[in-house]
């Protein structure tokens, strides 16, 4: 019972709060749930699909293979790489975050992962538009910061989180 | 959803070129997919229904709002709070800017807000801390703050 409380403690607790919400504002219940339905929906695919590469990954790449390319020793290469991948992925970055977990416990870098996450905030994608109603000026600068921020974040969190800090299961 | 096909159609790439090559192996890769896709199903389920109820509390007007209520410091503190609580889809970000901009919210606000918004979210907080860790999501999130707030000062700059 002990260990299905700590396993479950994030969800019970959201759970708790999302009650809590509902009871506060009944009659938004309905439009909030729909939304979340709606959401979930259209994501569902998509994280069967993230869940899926996480397991090709652990069952086919060896964990030298991941070390040797984003792990701590590939230095500039990995972080270069992790910078790369975040700035060209969609989606949004949570329905991530159980492939890098995956990619942490095989041997990849926290840097390189932590850097691949600050890199999301770039949205290739959404750069022209973005330029035709924000201007060149604040969309160059913005993605530059992002940019720098994300090696920068990728090289702090590292230094803070030891990998045996990483979760024990 | 669009952009989530990409997804899709790697994951299938990927099972159909295991498949022909290791059935074995193909098995045992759906196997650890099955259990990652229990652990993780039911975190985003519940955070799906916070977002839910979150967004439908508090409307994009309302954001707009807050937004604009204030400058300097204090605008790019408001900007990077409201960024943090604001559930808007990383797509959504900069149409959203867009109109804020319009309605004369400055560079240095909506750079706090739009960086905010796509890097820290209070309510996927949970997902973050159930996969990578406390230490990790502590160190990023707090990191990410200082570091949008100090970057919000370069906009300031720019008019």
């Amino acid at each position: 019972m002990k260990t299905i409380l700590e396993d479950y403690i994030i969800e019970l607790v959201i759970c708790a709060v999302a009650i809590i919400l509902m009871i506060l504002n009944p009659h938004k219940v309905v439009l909030g749930l729909t939304y979340a339905v709606n959401m979930y929906v259209s994501l569902f695919l998509v994280i069967l699909s993230v869940a899926f590469i996480s397991g090709f990954i652990s069952e086919t790449v060896p964990p030298n293979t991941i070390a040797k390319i984003i792990g701590k020793k590939s230095g500039w290469k990995g972080v270069l790489i992790g910078a790369v991948f975040g700035t060209f992925m969609v989606g949004p970055s949570y329905v991530f975050y159980t492939l890098f977990r995956n990619l942490i416990d095989k041997g990849a870098g926290i840097n390189v992962i932590a850097t691949t996450i600050g890199a999301w905030a770039i949205k290739v994608q959404w750069i022209p538009f973005a330029i035709s109603i924000l201007g060149w000026k604040f969309v160059v600068i913005f993605n530059s910061l992002i940019f720098i921020y994300a090696i920068i974040s990728g090289y702090v969190v590292d230094f803070f989180v030891k990998r045996k800090e990483s979760r024990k299961d | 959803m669009d952009a989530g096909n990409i997804y899709l159609l790697i994951a299938f790439l990927f099972l159909l070129i295991s498949a022909l090559k290791d059935r074995e192996k193909t098995k045992r890769a759906l196997k650890v997919t099955g259990k990652i896709a229990l652990t993780v199903l039911p975190v985003l389920f519940f955070i799906f229904i916070l977002m839910g109820i979150i967004s439908v509390l508090v409307p994009k007007e309302t954001i707009a709002q807050w937004l604009g209520s204030g400058s300097g410091i204090k605008g790019i503190l408001i900007g990077e709070l409201v960024g943090c609580f604001a559930l808007i889809q990383p797509a959504a970000v900069f149409p959203f800017a867009g109109i804020l901009h319009n309605k004369g919210a400055g560079y240095s606000v909506l750079f706090a807000f739009a960086m905010t918004a796509i890097l820290i979210g209070i309510v996927t907080l949970p997902a973050e801390l159930k996969f990578l860790g406390k230490k990790f999501t502590i160190v990023r999130n707090v990191l990410t703050f200082i570091f949008v707030f100090l970057l919000s000062f370069v906009f300031s700059y720019i008019r």
